[in-house]
């Protein structure tokens, strides 16, 4: 084989490992062919991943290559002229991430005081507890990865990346067997029912046994089968998750939560439940979905939101910013136009801290941008920047007051 | 996913003129511009030669890196492209014969063309060794570990992993190999006293 040939297997993933040595040994024998058959194959576009490759998440590589090499602004000239912030500024922001706040109707002042030492209180993370058929509770965050669970016939398995995933091994198979024995699976086909939930400060991602993926929201939980074997797939929520159902028509998959059911065939939807919040809310990505309560339907397209006020009689529907509504399973918190109440309660379910108001509720709207994995200490911060709130924290309690 | 599109190097084909300069005059920003439209392709170059995601990786910001320490050179290029590649190339020659085809590299590759999708009998096997190898097992880094416990334990193909873990088949590959070598190379430091030939004559057949 030449080393044109042995060189375009490599490329398409056809060698054998026997030829993995054969091209090795031609590829170093002749390093000018090799840069010869690289160049034009990289020039006329041959050397090229199937679509989809790239599938790493790149800001990251941006990131630590910028820290590595020192890639920072250093311009000799021209666009300093955009940096308008002082340096104290800068550092506060470096640390706090990109955030944008004002208050209407006068702009911020460009003041900035160095945040207070103050105890840091660590965002959400991984945390859940899994509750078994049995009434059994398994912690997941300090469980180690593997096998959790055996369920009828069903294994519940904790992945690498902390993920949770229900398995239904086909019988006669060795995981099959492995999932059968020694189990209580009641005879009748009952279902047997798993809830996970997540404590405030928690989030958590987990895979149903027909495939849909779920991410929980801190302060949230979810009740479900290990087996979806009936007409219909159901689910109960509290708080708030995001689902991406996987399609089967046949067997819809129901969420109930508050009294509403959403009907799902299979698409990508928000679902916002939390009980000290002004409504429940549906908000659909794709697909479609209807939702129910009582005896009162409403269909909803991809983009809208279909919304249950608490006390209300009816359904709303309205386009809302997605990726406000998104921002939690992005790891941000996204303020747009939001009250002070709003973004407080936000706070309190992410970093487990408790709010208490001294003095009239400071007014205004915020709107800003920032990342859910840094320390409350920051966020504060920034939101202080407004000048019409202050924060002092009392253990884990968060004392607001409105400064005038 | 919507990220591809925002990733197309056409969206900045405009002003790339206007960004390679304020590179050369040292903009950190426009570079940023720059990595989001090309840095793809150039992963994907970088895969595709050196079969290894964490290479791939590594390679692609020491390209983007390189560009960076040169960045005066870019000032007034009209062909990016074509500047783009022959520092590229440059690397990735350089990475070909230090790395790739070292030595050293080469229990990957064999792992890396002989690594396919599970068959039941693979996964059976795998289960009968699942005592000794699952020590190995929990020393593998995170993602590893799950490319791995999906294929070898839950039986899942190359496609249903990658489905699962919103990774590309070949990454999953490579994943898959790399754990196979981890695991391999673990055994013989850590357990040779306690294998017998035999087992460690099938192992060398599995792994």
């Amino acid at each position: 084989m030449t080393l044109a040939e042995l060189l375009r297997k490599y490329l398409d993933d056809e060698l054998t490992p026997d030829e993995v040595r054969l091209f090795r040994e031609a590829a170093l024998r002749d390093p000018a062919g090799l840069d010869k058959l690289l160049t034009e194959w990289i020039d006329q576009g041959l050397v090229r991943a199937p679509a989809g490759e790239g599938d790493i998440d790149f800001d990251v590589l941006y990131e630590e290559m910028a820290q590595r090499h020192a890639i920072r602004a250093g311009g000799r000239r021209g666009l300093r002229l955009f940096l308008f912030i002082a340096a104290a500024a800068a550092c506060l922001l470096a640390v706090a991430g990109i955030f944008l706040l004002h208050r209407s109707p006068s702009p911020p002042r460009a003041v900035v005081k160095a945040p207070a030492a103050r105890p840091v209180i660590i965002p959400a993370g991984n945390k859940a507890v899994l509750t078994l058929a049995n009434g059994s509770r398994v912690t997941l965050d300090s469980a180690a990865d593997g096998l959790l669970a055996k369920q009828g016939g069903v294994l519940v398995v904790k992945l690498a990346g902390g993920q949770l995933a229900y398995k239904a091994p086909k019988p006669g198979t060795v995981l099959g067997d492995l999932a059968a024995s020694g189990t209580s699976a009641p005879a009748d086909d009952r279902p047997l029912y798993n809830e996970i939930a997540t404590p405030r400060g928690g989030f958590y991602e987990l895979l149903l046994p027909d495939g849909s993926k779920v991410w929980l929201d801190a302060a949230s939980s979810l009740r479900f089968p290990t087996a979806f074997n009936g007409p219909s797939r159901q689910v109960d929520l509290t708080g708030e998750a995001y689902f991406e159902v996987a399609p089967n028509p046949r067997q819809p998959f129901l969420i109930n939560t508050q009294g509403v059911t959403v009907q799902v065939l299979g698409t990508e939807l928000n679902l916002m439940a939390y009980s000290d919040e002004d409504a429940i809310r549906t908000t659909l990505v794709s697909g479609s979905v209807r939702v129910v309560r009582g005896d009162k339907g409403q269909q909803i397209k991809p983009g809208e939101q279909a919304a249950w006020l608490h006390g209300a009689q009816g359904w709303q529907v309205s386009t809302p910013d997605m990726k406000q509504v998104l921002a939690w399973k992005r790891l941000e918190f996204r303020f747009e136009g939001l009250s002070m109440d709003a973004i407080m309660r936000q706070i309190a379910r992410w970093y487990d801290v408790d709010i208490e108001y001294r003095g009239p509720l400071p007014a205004g709207e915020f709107n800003g941008v920032i990342s859910r994995k840094k320390s409350v200490a920051d966020l504060l911060a920034v939101l202080e920047q407004t000048d019409i709130v202050h924060f002092s924290l009392e253990g884990r309690k968060i004392v607001v007051e409105r400064r005038l | 996913m919507s990220q591809n599109q925002d990733y197309l190097p056409t969206e900045i084909s405009d002003n790339e003129p206007e960004l390679l300069l304020r590179i050369s005059q040292g903009d950190a920003w426009a570079f940023r511009q720059i990595f989001n439209a090309y840095s793809r392709q150039v992963y994907s170059l970088c895969i595709k030669l050196t079969k290894d995601v964490e290479q791939a990786k590594d390679l692609t910001q020491e390209i983007f890196a390189r560009l960076w320490t040169r960045r005066e050179q870019l000032r007034g290029v009209c062909n990016f492209r074509g500047f783009l590649s022959t520092v590229a190339l440059n690397m990735i020659r350089n990475q070909l014969r230090k790395k790739v085809l070292d030595l050293t590299n080469e229990t990957f590759l064999m792992n890396y063309f002989e690594e396919s999708a599970p068959t039941p009998d693979k996964v059976m096997e795998f289960k009968e060794f699942q005592c000794m190898i699952q020590e190995a097992v929990d020393h593998l880094p995170p993602q590893l570990n799950r490319s791995f416990v999906l294929s070898r334990m839950a039986g899942m193909s190359h496609n249903e992993i990658a489905r699962q873990m919103e990774l590309s088949p070949l990454t999953v590959k490579s994943h898959i190999a790399r754990a196979l070598t981890f695991i391999r190379e673990y055994l013989e430091q850590h357990s040779a006293g306690a294998l017998t030939l035999l087992s460690l004559a099938i192992l060398k057949k599995f792994f």
